[in-house]
């Protein structure tokens, strides 16, 4: 079809309803390219079902705790690493005593003021 | 085990199956709607990657906000106006990164098309220069081109999806058809 046919006719279907042989043409000759890639779909269907999208953020309080869990887990993984470095370089060793702040002291302090 | 045949179902039916957790019938909507989000977001942003990634998103919304679907409109026409508002953001995203780089001229770009003399390679040429030439709109012209010539949706559909008054498409619809008609000008 002309340049000059193809043109008029897509101008005019912007302001008049054109029958239904014009819009074939003017899809043939214009518009066919315009498809998704193969798989379009199961890729989409994948990532629905996998990725956990879910309707109407039915469980996204679930997913709102997940993401405040990650933002306080490793911040506290951070603050314990960093705990146990400095009980290491300020007492030599580690044990569940150093670890819980408490020394061999505070034992006898805690016997005798049971036993009073 | 009986096979559901989906192909059947109307589009309600389908809502409220997946609504009830079945995704097959997601699926079907899939199959049915495929090619004409992809008609919308590839006349809005051109034959590239990311406007895969909006089909993909724009299915995904629609999915997640099924709940809030009521069926007063064509589920068709709830999806258009989806994908024409994903399309819009994923035009004002990547405007707003281009223009940190460079600005560009666009009726120097669209006037450089020359068209091939074979056949074949000639209609190739005249829909690329076309689509350019939509491409080159400002993306409130570009929506009403691409929902009343590339889909053939009435004003008052165009304006239902839209949700703007017929007016205000009638007006755009004009101011598009003169852009067109000056970036257009040079193919014969």
């Amino acid at each position: 079809m002309e340049p000059e046919k193809i043109k008029d006719l897509f101008l005019r279907s912007l302001s008049s309803d054109i029958d239904g042989n014009e819009r074939e043409v003017l899809e043939r000759e214009l518009f066919t390219d315009h498809r998704f890639s193969e798989g379009f779909g199961e890729k989409l269907m994948k990532k629905i079902t996998s990725a956990k999208v879910l309707i109407n953020g039915k469980h996204d309080l679930a997913r709102s705790f997940d993401s405040i869990f990650m933002r306080v887990a490793i911040p506290a993984a951070a603050a314990v690493v960093i705990l146990v470095i400095s009980i290491l370089l300020s007492q030599g060793s580690l044990s569940y005593d150093t670890l819980l702040g408490i020394d061999n002291e505070v034992d006898g302090v805690l016997i005798s003021l049971l036993a009073e | 085990m009986v096979k559901y045949d989906y192909t059947n179902s109307d589009d309600q039916d389908l809502v409220l199956q997946t609504l009830d957790g079945d995704n097959r019938a997601f699926n079907e909507i899939i199959r049915r709607y495929k090619n004409m989000v992809a008609r919308t977001v590839k006349s809005m942003l051109g034959d590239v990657q990311q406007a895969e990634d909006v089909g993909q998103d724009t299915f995904i919304r629609l999915y997640k906000n099924l709940k809030d679907f009521r069926g007063d409109a064509k589920l068709s026409t709830y999806l258009q106006r989806i994908a024409i508002n994903q399309s819009l953001n994923e035009i004002r995203r990547s405007r707003r990164f281009l223009s940190l780089f460079y600005r560009s001229d666009d009726k120097e770009d669209i006037r450089e098309t020359e068209l091939s003399s074979g056949e074949e390679e000639r209609a190739k040429d005249i829909k690329d220069y076309v689509n350019m030439a939509i491409s080159k709109l400002d993306p409130d012209f570009r929506t009403v081109v691409v929902l009343r010539a590339i889909h053939g949706y009435s004003t008052k559909e165009t304006a239902e999806i839209l949700e703007l008054p017929v007016g205000t498409v009638l007006s755009r619809l004009s101011r598009a058809k003169d852009h067109l008609k000056e970036l257009l000008k040079d193919l014969e």
